[in-house]
């Protein structure tokens, strides 16, 4: 079956005040029906950026260049015009922002945001987009769905809030939800509520899934596939058991040693060395040609291929993409 | 009713003070043939220069034996349109202004934004002058002098909201829903914007019933005999020794109310700040 989303190849420029930014380079995924892929990366990594060039939502002169392919549905995203791009986003791409506080406008009720979509694009009346709206906040799990429709933001919780927009995002049965950082202004109870229901509607409703997190220990429980991203490029790119179980590349190995386990009785492991990776990323104005993570990996050392070239990305077991010229299963034990 | 709660939990004695003088002198303003006694212009030559408390004249009269208290009384005419007329206009185009120059192009906003600058550039007195020399002495061409010194800080300051108002986290939510650009202008641009432009206009009606007072204090306002404080105060300026009231009081007129304004202005801009 062909993927829903299929990035090919994905370059993004970005002017800022300090210069100019490759903060995507070369990044290539794809994202078939039902399935979750998640984006992992720290700040700066260029999850953010990838997962917004998906629908565009860049002003335009903050995008330099864009080069690549942005298929979804077998339509070239990067060449859409602004005009169809609008039809597409809510429709058939939803997506959720990270901080739920203030993606709702304070002035206007929370039904009224949830059925905004409805209207535009399927064309309902104002009573049947507000029944409507009433069905998708129950179906979020909003209690007392039929009053709270009425309220404004400022009465929901921010869990609320991010379920609201949930709603709305998924409004219109999209293909594709996109959602960024979901759950990082959350706290951790609310958290696991929130990834629940995307799973749920996922399944449900057979949408694919892309997730952007910071955090593994959320990725971990609900992504299908995973997509490492240091430095703009992806540096391991897996289906999730396989990563978590065998993981390649250095530093997604630092990132999994930086998590505290926990056990069956739900306490910390005791006498467990968290890692820390030291140093931190590249200047993202001025990028290596080399490996990216060469200055911070344990294993590099300065004669190494890793400071001479740029590691391609490389199918080291079927499915399981690394960039890494030491990745863990061809390290020599010492 | 909701709101008429929130409006009285939120007033300070100060608020109060502010409020009853706006009050008054716009009671005084409407009711000024049933409240004055006599008429303003009346002039009468035996009785001028009465001090106040004389009978008949409590507040006294002026050189030509005119009520001053009738006279105060109609000059809260000008003086209230002064104060008002000039910031409303203003208010209603600097708002548009700063909304196409704020969600417009580079183009549109560049363009804008270096008349405004023009403007801003342009002492208020000097444009009063230019105004009365090119369209002549008088209220009206007052008012349009007021409203051109205005509409540029106004616009300045809705096009900066604007601007801030774009790049908020709700507005990049309405986009990922796919609302268009109309839309966003109309419904998320046009009316968040509007609080903050209000709440930097409304303080300045007190400041222009001083300023307006003052453009007529040097004759570029009302013209004589219309009673008008501001014009009052230049009059009674030549007899201030042996006659002070004739001066003072209409000076008195313009110090409560525009300190009326001010303090009413203060809260509005309280209640619109806390709305958010």
């Amino acid at each position: 079956m062909a993927p829903v989303l299929e990035v090919l190849g994905l370059s993004v420029h970005l002017r800022t005040r300090r210069g100019l930014v490759h903060a995507v380079d070369d990044v290539s995924f794809s994202v078939g029906e039902r399935e979750t892929l998640a984006i992992v990366g720290e700040s700066g990594s260029g999850k953010s950026v990838t997962a917004r060039s998906i629908v565009g939502l860049f002003p335009q002169r903050v995008v330099h260049r864009r080069s690549g392919q942005v298929r979804f549905l077998g339509e070239d995203m990067l060449t859409a015009s602004e005009t169809r791009l609008t039809a597409i986003r809510g429709r058939q791409i939803g997506m959720v922002f990270q901080d739920p506080m203030s993606s709702l406008n304070p002035v206007l009720r929370v039904g009224r945001q949830v059925a905004e979509p409805l209207r535009r694009h399927l064309g309902m009346s104002r009573a049947d987009s507000r029944a409507r709206a009433v069905e998708l906040l129950e179906e979020v799990r909003i209690p007392d769905a039929s009053e709270r429709v009425d309220s404004y933001p400022h009465e929901f919780s921010g869990g609320m809030r991010q379920r609201a927009l949930i709603a709305a995002a998924t409004a219109c049965r999209p293909k594709l939800l996109i959602a960024d950082e979901p759950t990082t202004a959350l706290d951790v109870t609310v958290e696991a509520e929130i990834l629940a229901l995307l799973q749920n509607l996922k399944s449900e409703h057979g949408m694919a899934l892309i997730l952007v997190s910071h955090d593994l220990n959320v990725v971990s429980n609900v992504a299908d596939t995973v997509a490492v991203m240091y430095a703009g490029q992806i540096v391991e790119y897996a289906p999730a058991q396989e990563l978590f179980a065998r993981p390649e590349h250095p530093y997604t190995e630092g990132l999994l040693g930086s998590i505290p386990s926990i056990d069956r009785s739900h306490t910390m492991v005791r006498n467990q060395r968290l890692t820390a990776i030291p140093g931190s990323p590249p200047n993202a104005v001025s990028l290596p040609s080399t490996c990216r993570f060469a200055e911070r990996c344990r294993y590099a050392t300065p004669e190494d291929a890793c400071s001479a070239t740029m590691p391609a990305l490389r199918e080291i077991r079927p499915d399981h993409w690394v960039r890494s010229v030491h990745p863990a299963s061809e390290r020599t034990p010492t | 009713m909701e709101i008429g709660i929130r409006l009285r939990a939120g007033l300070r004695p100060a608020d109060v003070v502010g409020l009853t003088l706006v009050l008054v002198a716009v009671g005084f303003a409407l009711a000024a043939p049933l409240l004055a006694p006599y008429d303003p212009n009346q002039g009468d030559l035996v009785n001028s220069f009465q001090p106040p408390g004389t009978a008949g004249h409590f507040l006294g009269t002026d050189e030509l034996g005119r009520d001053l208290w009738s006279r105060l009384i109609w000059g809260a005419r000008p003086g209230l349109i002064q104060g008002v007329l000039p910031v409303l206009v203003a208010t209603l185009v600097g708002y548009i202004l700063g909304i196409i120059s704020g969600f417009g192009g580079t183009v549109g906003d560049t363009i804008t934004m270096r008349v405004v600058d023009i403007f801003i550039a342009i002492p208020p007195v000097l444009m009063g002058i230019a105004v009365a020399a090119a369209l002549g002495p008088g209220l009206r061409n007052l008012v349009i002098a007021m409203t051109a010194v205005l509409i540029a800080p106004i616009a300045r300051v809705s096009r900066g909201t604007v601007q801030s108002l774009k790049e908020r986290d709700y507005v990049r939510a309405a986009r990922s829903l796919g609302a268009p650009r109309w839309f966003i202008l109309m419904r998320h641009i046009v009316p968040n914007a509007l609080g903050p432009t209000l709440a930097y206009a409304f303080p300045l009606v007190g400041i222009m019933v001083v300023f307006g007072a003052g453009l007529s204090f040097v004759g570029l306002g009302v013209q004589p005999p219309t009673a008008d404080w501001g014009r009052m105060v230049n009059e009674g300026r030549v007899i201030l020794a042996t006659a002070p009231h004739v001066s003072t009081l209409p000076g008195l007129a313009i110090f409560i109310v525009g300190l009326g304004f001010i303090l009413v202005g203060d809260w509005i801009q309280r209640l619109l700040a806390r709305r958010g």
